[in-house]
């Protein structure tokens, strides 16, 4: 069976969403296929087993999965089977389960390699547009998706074209005030975090319930500013754009200069086309390469849009890692205790004071901490307490003296860091001919690395992190920033740029190759910022969205 | 500082955390629970968590939630043998070190013998699995057949997540 539309969308979370809610509202036809399953709001329960042990949400490995390579110590590649890299896999997409920590890139992330030169070993480069090319996108988010926060003085904030967020901050955990206290005495500038999260009913959605489990897990009330409250819902609502959920893409026809068809299978294996004028890609950075390296045809042999030979090259995650210190209710008053023991509300404090800074007399960009309370699943609380300081197993009375305290007589405030992966010749995804999902589709191969540069910017941001915690009078401080790539926050593999032969897309997004076919996640970044990538890919998808809309409308 | 299951699960993986392994081989294998599978988890479960409020199988349902463990094909057929092997490892190095099954062993002695094989790999690597799942079955919500009447939570004043699930969803 065969759709016509005017617009097909594969993907359908913050890349894809954008786009289809442009285009679906200014009248035109939009499909979008979807891998993963359609839920609603009543679908998402705060179920620790299917969720977080069962990964509910993600497709199962041994149907689908991934091959990585990594470099051991003797710079040998050794191959990897196993390894966890989907993410949200269903209508929205990841965007469901983000816990929804928002900032702008700055004006110096799109011109990193202007404002701090090479990096050896690292394929750093400008951006293609600036900062304020992306400003009213940035804002059109805010407004339109829904991003809540407070604007504050501090070393690093970006220039704004509306003076402050739509919506107020949601609901602050007393720790924030302690935060603030112990990040003035340090003379840091602490900031409320902007949150997608709406504090109250607005844009047709309830407000947030504050159920103490919000990210990974879906949101059951919608105020959480994923894809599909925020954008597709009402998209469907204009009767121009159809969902189709458990669609997996695995073809992109073309001929020399234009998309012709997209290829998919339904759950039940059946294949269907669809038909239209402009084809975007937004299947989530891995599976956009992965999906254009399967399209090889007698046009591109190399992989669909690849004749830059571009394609999958240039993966980047978000650097840094995180730590954590236990507040002792012992070293507390009781009202302190009692303050601890609030639920639900957000610790929303974030520090960017060292954005940029200088070392042994050299710049760096460095990047973004936020804090946030240790995630309230109750199974990997326990867990973390079964090994005993020396890493040997504790059980009886040791370990229930240790459960209770952890539970009970304490709670964990934890960090985040969040700085550049350096885009090198070593971390880029291929596909495996040798390993094939469950549609015998090619899965796609990645190859990791990261650069010693974002390890040495995390340490930096973390021991400023570790001060904090310090200045709160936590104990147990510890911090962990390494190479491991966070799969939730992946970019790259598509790079945008105005040379076709170093770059996939264009300034707009649309291959160079092929005059109808867009990406819009996060594969366009050439560098990814030292903030997580959401906002940045929904304002980018808005941009491409006026760029196809206004060559619809001159019908180009 | 990295501890013994930071290593095996970081070794030769440039410290990602994802962990799909199993331990080696070295004892007899099985593929199929029996009796004495559940005999000896619950037995395990009691001597563990024996000090912990009384918050032990029967209360919990232990043993009626592994059954459902170890028939949940979100769980890699590889895991769930794993989760079956160690109950025969853990009872034959039971017999080789006391020449009896682990369920005959006083107190004293399953304590030894738990303090020797959670200082070998397979040992450390299987308690840790055991104590998952017996994690799961205090914390979870009661509809997967454990943490009867919210025992579990209580046990560690714990507040579950609202919306609660009203059915199984996997």
């Amino acid at each position: 069976m065969t759709t016509k539309a005017d617009i097909c969308i594969i993907g359908s979370g913050a890349g894809g969403a954008p786009v289809a809610y442009t285009l679906a509202k200014a009248g035109y036809k939009v499909v979008i296929l979807e891998k993963g399953p359609l839920y609603d709001e009543r679908d998402f329960k705060k179920d620790e087993i299917a969720v977080s042990r069962r990964s509910l949400f993600t497709p199962d490995l041994k149907d689908e999965f991934h091959t990585v390579e990594t470099l051991d110590g003797k710079g040998k590649i050794t191959k990897e089977g196993g390894w966890n890299f989907w993410n949200g896999s269903m209508v929205g997409g990841s965007s469901n389960l983000m816990s929804g920590y928002f900032h702008r890139m700055k004006p110096n992330d799109f011109k990193l390699h202007s404002a701090f030169g090479d990096v050896e070993g690292a394929n750093v480069v400008d951006w293609p547009i600036d900062y304020e090319t992306m400003e009213p996108y940035y804002t059109k988010v805010e407004e339109v998706v829904g991003v809540s926060g407070k604007m504050v003085e501090h070393p690093f904030r970006e220039k704004r074209s509306t003076a402050d967020f739509p919506y107020p901050p949601t609901w602050e955990h007393p720790i924030a005030k302690w935060i603030d206290d112990s990040c003035s005495k340090l003379g840091y500038f602490a900031m409320p975090t902007p949150r997608a999260i709406i504090p109250y009913d607005a844009l047709d959605r309830r407000g947030c319930s504050y159920s103490n489990l919000c990210g990974s897990y879906g949101c059951a009330t919608g105020a959480k500013s994923h894809a599909k409250s925020a954008l597709l819902d009402k998209a469907v609502c204009t009767n121009n754009c159809t969902i189709i959920p458990d669609a997996f893409v695995y073809k992109i026809e073309s001929e020399k200069t234009e998309a012709t068809a997209i290829h998919y299978y339904d759950k039940d294996g059946s294949s269907h086309t669809v038909q239209a004028k402009i084809y975007v890609l937004a299947a989530q950075a891995i599976e956009s390469s992965r999906l254009l390296l399967n399209s090889k045809n007698s046009h591109f042999p190399n992989g669909l849009a690849n004749s830059s030979g571009e394609v999958g090259k240039n993966l980047i995650f978000s650097a840094g890692g995180s730590g954590s210190g236990r507040l002792d209710f012992k070293n507390l008053t009781q009202e302190q205790q009692d303050s601890l023991l609030l639920r639900g509300a957000f610790v929303n404090r974030s520090l960017q004071d060292w954005y940029e800074y200088d070392e042994d007399g050299k710049p760096y960009k460095g990047g973004t901490i936020d804090f946030l309370f240790e995630h309230a699943n109750a199974i990997p609380r326990a867990l973390d307490q079964v090994y005993d300081i020396n890493g040997d197993l504790q059980w009886g009375k040791t370990l229930s003296k240790n459960l209770h305290h952890a539970f009970e007589r304490s709670r964990v405030i934890t960090f985040e860091v969040f700085n550049d992966w350096m885009p090198t010749d070593n971390c880029f995804v291929t596909v495996d001919e040798e390993e094939k999902d469950k549609w015998e589709i090619p899965v796609g191969k990645i190859r990791l690395y990261g650069h010693p540069q974002d390890l040495k910017v995390g340490n930096h941001l973390a021991q400023k992190a570790v001060e904090v915690l310090k200045g709160l009078g936590c104990e147990d401080i510890s911090s962990n920033i390494s190479a491991a790539p966070p799969p939730n926050l992946v970019a790259g593999g598509c790079r945008f740029g105005t040379d076709p032969k170093h770059s996939v897309l264009d300034v707009n997004c649309k291959t160079h190759d092929l005059k109808n076919l867009y990406v819009t996640d996060a594969s366009f970044m050439p560098t990814g910022g030292s903030v997580p990538y959401t906002w940045t890919i929904y304002a980018n998808s808005f941009r491409v969205a006026d760029k196809i809309l206004e060559r619809l409308e001159n019908n180009v | 500082m990295i501890n013994r299951r930071d290593f095996f699960q970081y070794s030769g993986m440039v410290g990602v955390a994802v962990l799909v392994g199993v331990a080696a081989k070295k004892y007899a294998q099985s593929s199929n629970p029996s009796t004495d599978t559940y005999k000896i988890i619950e037995a395990l479960i009691n001597h563990m968590f024996a000090d912990s409020n009384g918050y032990v199988t029967s209360k919990l349902n232990v043993v009626g939630y592994f059954k459902g463990v170890l028939k949940d094909t979100r769980i890699s057929i590889d895991q769930r043998h794993y989760l079956i092997n160690g109950t025969r490892w853990l009872d034959e190095t039971a017999e080789e070190e006391y020449d009896k099954s682990f369920l005959k062993l006083t107190h004293d002695e399953k304590e030894r013998l738990l303090k020797k094989i959670s200082m070998l790999r397979w040992g450390d690597s299987w308690l840790y699995k055991v104590m998952g799942y017996y994690f799961e079955t205090a914390f979870s919500d009661p509809i997967y057949g454990g943490n009867i009447n919210g025992v579990g939570w209580k046990w560690l004043a714990y507040e579950p997540g609202f919306p609660r699930p009203n059915e199984v969803a996997i």
